[in-house]
């Protein structure tokens, strides 16, 4: 029994070096805050264009959900509904419950031309694996990680004590282990090798090939959101929602 | 018995002869020529056919100065089919030009059963001898459009025709895109014989409805066909019999590829001048119609306003113009439907609105006038469509009268949905978290993974520990082997931290003896040089070995009550002995 305090000893000493604050260079924070805040004025004062850019440059040195939705604003502001629509699907990485994100995405969705039907699973898996879309990476990670903890904590009492409490707590703890390991395999999965795009350009031509002599299979619109399969120099091969599928130029659309 | 019988006979008969009596009223006449453009001193096939009758007078067809006509013969036809009937007779000529010009021929009159039936004239184009006139072509390929020069969101019929006078197989047809247009479909497409330049083709027509979603030109591309048609037979090539019998099976195809000619539209914006304000851009000719579910209701009861938005429209976005707050009411609504409904000119767009009104008060409320405004290309003006004004008549609830006899009231304000007033998006975020860097660093991904091991990892080595000492317990024979070399270093230790040389000579024997009782699970202070040599030997020790092993065991006897002179330094015999140790642990 001294070993497992031991154990969960060293275990809680690691969870803690999970919420240790990063540190960041005291000079260079303070001339971000100080464009932060250029940038936020300039929002408020309609001039859209320079708040973007200032939201870009810190996005340079500084990735976060709000930065992103901040500059998707910006984008709306100025009518490009595809950079909008992909800051804001960017911000959804980080900050996927922020309500106000939720809201403005809708909105841009709404001013977009295509209209594309989906397969229309997506809001049942929505519903069932809330937590899948509810969490970003890193709280999947870290969420997954604690019952990782907890099971084997569970497991490891078991070898020493063998109690009915311990047993059920023991099967339901394992089942949250194994949907919590799935999720965030799949998110890991998901992050590394599916790529999704948007159309950033006011139309974009879908051809049947990767070069200009292909025949223009359909067109698309700003905003227009789209999987990406495979990536050539300068074309990308694109699928949609209702499954069609062909080459576009990379220039046209933006990979979230 | 033979008088019922006939009399079924008779009521068999007039059921069966029904439909024909009833039919041969219905009889109509229907004029038709073979081509409507010739040349001088060419002819032209003229057909009569008298359609629901084979008892009609023979037709006269009025005799004019342009041309002459010789009757060739009738040829009547008489069918039942799913017991519907049908007989027609057909009067051939053929028309013999006799000067150029545009020219009718008929209508035609005859007088049947005291009824007049009338047929009415086709027009011929009589070119003079040694004009051009367009030779029928295989297939042709065109589109066309209802107008050129539309408004903006006007409807405009497109129709694509695909007519041939030879068998065409294996065609594969390529719609223009319609990039700057809303598209409505007609019907996947039909089928029809028509004239075109004067020759008689078999019409394929795809029709769409088109509203043009921006101004100025548009040009609709060329729609383009593939096809392999069927090259006209040679009949003098073969009298075989068994030739014309397989013909059929191997008849020789040609490819053909057509386009049509692309379409330059001119597009006109909507007039400023009196456009309403908030105007959606409803180009056609609307109307607006209203009903409701029920007219007598009680306060607090609901009843259905349907309103329908109708016309040639793309009405798919409209919206009404709603009216003032109406305080009467409290209104829902429910989500507007769309019907298409293709015709002859276009489609007809239906979408049609329904609230639930359910009145607060009894009284004859009147319900507000509901107005969409569309723009009439006709008029060329903007027009307001509205809806007729309807009425209610509301008693009193029950409920409410219970109240009211009671003399209590709630008092409460009554409640209304939050009216959205505008429509804009959420600023931006402002709080300086928005500066944390949330991407992963190297370190935090290390520090995952190492977290991610570690449980399993630390549980496996419980796991393992744990299994081992379970297993020491059940065998004690395991547990000496598995630890005889620690126990042996732990005592060799202690003696290595006296420093005592007779102290070590005299343990280091015992020491040895009782590791390899713990190897050979025998009682070690018991064994004989012998029996050691013995056991060694057998678990394949190395003669070499079990020498050193003699040796030291000797030198450790001998030396330990020897004078210090011919003793080894302490270190050295424990140095020795680890090695011993070492060399038999292998052989274990």
């Amino acid at each position: 029994m001294k070993a497992v305090k031991k154990i969960i000893g060293i275990q809680i000493l690691f969870i803690l070096l999970l919420f240790v604050p990063k540190a960041h260079a005291q000079a260079e924070t303070q001339d971000l805050n100080s464009l932060f805040l250029t940038a936020n004025q300039n929002y408020q004062n309609g001039r859209y264009q320079e708040a973007a850019a200032a939201y870009a440059t810190i996005l340079k040195s500084r990735e976060n959900g709000y930065l992103y939705f901040n500059l998707g604003n910006c984008y709306l502001k100025m009518t490009r509904i595809g950079q909008a629509i992909l800051n804001y699907r960017r911000a959804q990485k980080f900050i996927p419950r922020f309500a106000d994100l939720s809201m403005n995405l809708e909105y841009a969705q709404q001013e977009t031309k295509d209209k594309i039907e989906s397969k229309g699973y997506s809001q049942l898996l929505q519903t069932v694996f809330f937590w899948y879309y509810r969490l970003n990476k890193r709280e999947l990670i870290i969420s997954f990680l604690v019952i990782n903890f907890l099971f084997f904590l569970l497991a490891s009492i078991k070898i020493y004590t063998q109690t009915d409490a311990v047993n059920w707590l023991l099967i339901v703890v394992g089942i949250i282990y194994i949907l919590s390991a799935g999720s965030t395999g799949a998110k890991l999965y998901q992050d590394k090798f599916t790529q999704s795009g948007v159309v950033t350009e006011d139309e974009v031509e879908v051809r049947s090939g990767n070069n200009l002599q292909s025949v223009v299979l359909f067109k698309l619109h700003a905003g227009t959101e789209l999987t990406v399969q495979e990536v050539d120099t300068s074309w990308l091969k694109i699928t949609l929602p209702d499954g069609k599928i062909g080459w576009a130029q990379k220039k046209g659309i933006g990979i979230i | 018995m033979m008088l019922l019988s006939k009399f079924k006979a008779t009521i068999l008969l007039c059921i069966l002869l029904f439909p024909l009596t009833a039919r041969a009223e219905d009889v109509s006449m229907r004029l038709k020529v073979d081509k409507t453009k010739l040349q001088l001193g060419d002819t032209l096939q003229l057909q009569l056919t008298v359609k629901g009758t084979q008892s009609a007078p023979h037709p006269k067809i009025p005799k004019t100065n342009a041309f002459n006509l010789q009757y060739l013969g009738q040829s009547s036809q008489y069918q039942i089919i799913n017991g519907a009937s049908s007989s027609s007779v057909v009067f051939t000529y053929t028309v013999f030009p006799l000067k150029e010009g545009t020219f009718e021929i008929g209508p035609v009159n005859v007088i049947h059963k005291g009824r007049k039936i009338t047929a009415n004239p086709v027009t011929i184009q009589v070119l003079p001898a040694n004009a051009k006139v367009q030779k029928p072509q295989e297939i042709i390929l065109r589109t066309l459009v209802s107008t050129t020069t539309p408004y903006y969101n006007q409807q405009i019929l497109f129709t694509l025709q695909f007519a041939r006078r030879a068998d065409v197989t294996n065609a594969r047809l390529e719609m223009p895109s319609f990039d700057d247009f809303w598209v409505e479909d007609l019907e996947e497409q039909r089928e029809a014989n028509r004239v075109i330049d004067g020759h008689t083709y078999l019409v394929t027509e795809v029709r769409k409805a088109l509203f043009p979603n921006k101004t100025g030109t548009i040009i609709i591309d060329p729609a383009a066909i593939q096809c392999e048609v069927f090259l006209p037979e040679n009949r003098r090539q073969s009298r075989d019999p068994f030739s014309s019998f397989f013909r059929g099976f191997r008849r020789r195809t040609k490819r053909k590829h057509l386009q049509s000619q692309p379409i330059k539209l001119q597009v006109k914006p909507l007039p400023e001048k009196g456009k309403p304000a908030n105007f959606y851009p409803l180009v056609g000719n609307i109307e607006l119609t209203s009903g409701l579910s029920k007219r007598k209701l009680e306060a607090g009861d609901s009843t259905t306003l349907t309103i329908t938005v109708s016309g040639n429209a793309n009405i798919r976005d409209a919206g009404l113009v709603e009216p003032e707050e109406i305080p009467e009411f409290k209104i829902y609504d429910d989500k507007p439907q769309v019907e298409i409904i293709p015709q002859e000119s276009g489609v007809l767009g239906k979408k049609i609105f329904k609230k639930a009104l359910v009145p607060l008060n009894a009284g004859s409320p009147k319900i507000p006038v509901y107005e969409i405004p569309y723009f009439n290309p006709e008029t060329k003006r903007y027009e307001i469509a509205q809806t007729s004004p309807l009425a209610l008549t509301v008693r009193a609830s029950a409920e409410k009268e219970k109240l009211h006899a009671l003399g209590s009231s709630s008092g409460a304000v009554p409640k209304k949905a939050i009216k959205m007033l505008g429509k804009d998006i959420l600023s931006v975020y402002t709080h300086p978290n928005a500066l944390e860097n949330e991407q992963f660093s190297s370190a935090e991904s290390t520090t995952y993974s190492l977290l991610f091991i570690l449980s399993p990892g630390i549980f496996i080595g419980l796991l393992s520990s744990r299994k081992r000492s379970q297993l020491y317990q059940k065998n004690i024979a395991v547990r000496r082997r598995k630890l005889a070399l620690k126990s042996a270093h732990q005592k060799i230790q202690k003696i290595s931290a006296t420093g005592d040389t007779n102290e070590a000579y005299a343990q280091t024997a015992k020491i040895i003896k009782e590791y390899l009782g713990d190897k050979l699970t025998l009682p070690g202070g018991a064994l004989t040089p012998q029996e050691i040599e013995t056991k060694l030997h057998a678990a394949g020790v190395s003669r070499e070995t079990i020498d050193q092993l003699n040796d030291l065991m000797r030198e450790c006897e001998f030396c330990q009550f020897a004078s210090s002179q011919g003793q080894k330094d302490c270190s050295q015999i424990i140095q020795q002995s680890k090695e011993l140790l070492t060399k038999l642990e292998k052989h274990f």
